[in-house]
C-alpha cells in the first residue's frame, strides 16, 4: 500500500503541475475555453497509461512459472533505471518546464491548432503516467495485498488531485521542492528494494544461477511469508536470508544514486533554480503567477 | 504535505496493524528438497484441514514449492541450505491435488496432496 501510495502521490503532483502550468497559463492569457483541449489531451494520457497497465498485467497472468519470473525480473530491472533517470532528469528540467510548456502553448495558439493543445497535455501527461503505470506494475508483482495496492494507488493520486487544485487556486504554498526532495529519497529506496528482488526473480526464472553466499538468516524474526515480511519485502526489498549480490547491489545502488542526487544540488537550495532549466530563477515552476 | 504525511502515517499503520498472523495449532509436514527432487511424495489430509509445511532445502541452489489448480498455496522461494514454513490450508472438496517442486532450471517433482475423509 505504501509502495503504490508514494509512487501515485510523486508522480500524481508531477502530472498536477503540469496541468496546472497548462491551465493557469491559458486562463492568464484569456484562453480558457481551451480548457476542453487540455482535459481531453489528459483523458487521453490516462487512457493510454491505463492500456498498457492493462496489456503488462494480462501478459503477466498469461505467463507462469520461469517465464513469468524472467519478465517480472526484467521488467523491474526497467523500472529501476526508468525510475533513477527520472529523478534525476527533473531535477535538472523541472525549473524550466513552466516557461517551456507555455512557450508550447504560445506556438499552438499561433498556428491556431487546438489539436495541438491537446497533444501538448497528452504527450506531457503520458509520460507520468507511463512511469506510473510501469511502477506500479514492478511493485505489484510482490504485494501483500491487491485491495491495499489498489486503495494505496487511489490515495496516492487523491492527494496529489487535492495538491493540484490548490495549485491552480493558488489558495496555499505547496512546500514542493521539500516534496520533491523527500519523495526521490523515498523512491530511490523502492528501487533499491525492486533491484534486489529482481535479482530474486531472475534467480528463480534459472537466468542468474549463483548470488553468492547468504551472510544471515532472519525468517524466525520476520518471515517472509508473514504480512509484515511482505510488507517489507515490497517496500525495503526485505528478504530475510539475502545473498551477497543482493546486498552489494541493494547498498551500492542506494549509496551511488543518494550521493549523486544529494551532490548535485550541493550549491544549496538555489542552485537548482537559477543555474538550470533556461536560466529562469524560478522555484519550481510556480512564481509565475 | 501535512495531508501527505497523515496519508502516509495511516498506510503505515493500517499495514503495521494487518501484520499480526494467527498463529492456531496445526499438523506439521515436512518437505525436504534434494538432488533428486522432493519428498514425501504423497501427504493426505482431511478436507480443509490447516497443515504448517516445513520445507528444508538440502541442495545447493533455490527452489520454490508452489500449490497447483485447486491447491491454493502461494509460492514460497526455499534459499540453498535453508529451512522455511508455511500455513497451506487442504482443499475442501475430497480428490488428489498437487504441490509443486520447482528447481529453477534443473526439475520439477510433485507432491500428491491427497484429501480423504469426513468434511
Amino acid at each position: 500500500m505504501l509502495f503504490s501510495l508514494l509512487v501515485t502521490a510523486r508522480e500524481g503532483i508531477e502530472i498536477a503541475l503540469i496541468v496546472t502550468i497548462l491551465l493557469g497559463y491559458l486562463r492568464r492569457i484569456d484562453q480558457k475555453r481551451h480548457f476542453r483541449e487540455i482535459w481531453y489531451g489528459v483523458a487521453a494520457a490516462a487512457a493510454l497509461s491505463i492500456g498498457v497497465g492493462a496489456g503488462l498485467e494480462i501478459a503477466s497472468r498469461e505467463l507462469n512459472g520461469r517465464v513469468l519470473a524472467a519478465f517480472e525480473g526484467s521488467t523491474m530491472l526497467f523500472a529501476v533505471a526508468v525510475l533513477t533517470w527520472m529523478l534525476f532528469w527533473m531535477k535538472r528540467q523541472w525549473a524550466g518546464i513552466s516557461s517551456e510548456l507555455r512557450h508550447h502553448i504560445d506556438t499552438a495558439l499561433s498556428r491556431g491548432s487546438v489539436a495541438a493543445l491537446a497533444l501538448l497535455a497528452f504527450s506531457a501527461v503520458g509520460r507520468e503516467g507511463l512511469e506510473t503505470t510501469l511502477f506500479l506494475f514492478a511493485g505489484s508483482t510482490n504485494q501483500s495485498s491487491d485491495v491495499a495496492f489498489v486503495l494505496g494507488g487511489v490515495l496516492g493520486f487523491a492527494i496529489a488531485a487535492g495538491a493540484g487544485v490548490v495549485l491552480y487556486y493558488g489558495s496555499a504554498r505547496i512546500p514542493l521542492r521539500q516534496f520533491f526532495l523527500v519523495s526521490a529519497i523515498a523512491l530511490m529506496v523502492l528501487a533499491a528494494g525492486l533491484l534486489s528482488n529482481a535479482l530474486a526473480e531472475l534467480q528463480e526464472a534459472a537466468l542468474l544461477r549463483d548470488l553468492g553466499p547468504r551472510p544471515w538468516d532472519t525468517e524466525s524474526l520476520i518471515a517472509m511469508t508473514s504480512r509484515a515480511g511482505k510488507f517489507l519485502h515490497t517496500i525495503l526489498g526485505y528478504d530475510s536470508a539475502p545473498a551477497l549480490a543482493q546486498i552489494a547491489l541493494y547498498w551500492g545502488y542506494l549509496v551511488a544514486v543518494l550521493t549523486a542526487y544529494l551532490a548535485w544540488s550541493s550549491g544549496g537550495p538555489r542552485r537548482t533554480t537559477t543555474t538550470q532549466g533556461g536560466g529562469e530563477p524560478v522555484p519550481v515552476a510556480l512564481s509565475d503567477r | 504535505m501535512p495531508l501527505l504525511l497523515v496519508a502516509a502515517s495511516v498506510a503505515l499503520l493500517l499495514a503495521l496493524t494487518a501484520c499480526r498472523d494467527d498463529g492456531g495449532a496445526s499438523r506439521e509436514i515436512k518437505i525436504t528438497q534434494t538432488d533428486q527432487g522432493c519428498t514425501p511424495a504423497e501427504i493426505t489430509a482431511a478436507p480443509g484441514e490447516k497443515l504448517k509445511l516445513t520445507m528444508s532445502n538440502d541442495t545447493g541452489h533455490i527452489y520454490e514449492l508452489e500449490g497447483e489448480g485447486g491447491a491454493h498455496f502461494e509460492e514460497v522461494v526455499v534459499p540453498e541450505g535453508k529451512t522455511r514454513s508455511a500455513n497451506f490450508t487442504a482443499p475442501d472438496a475430497p480428490g488428489d491435488y498437487t504441490l509443486k517442486c520447482y528447481d529453477p532450471g534443473v526439475l520439477s517433482t510433485e507432491i500428491k496432496v491427497r484429501v480423504a475423509g469426513p468434511s
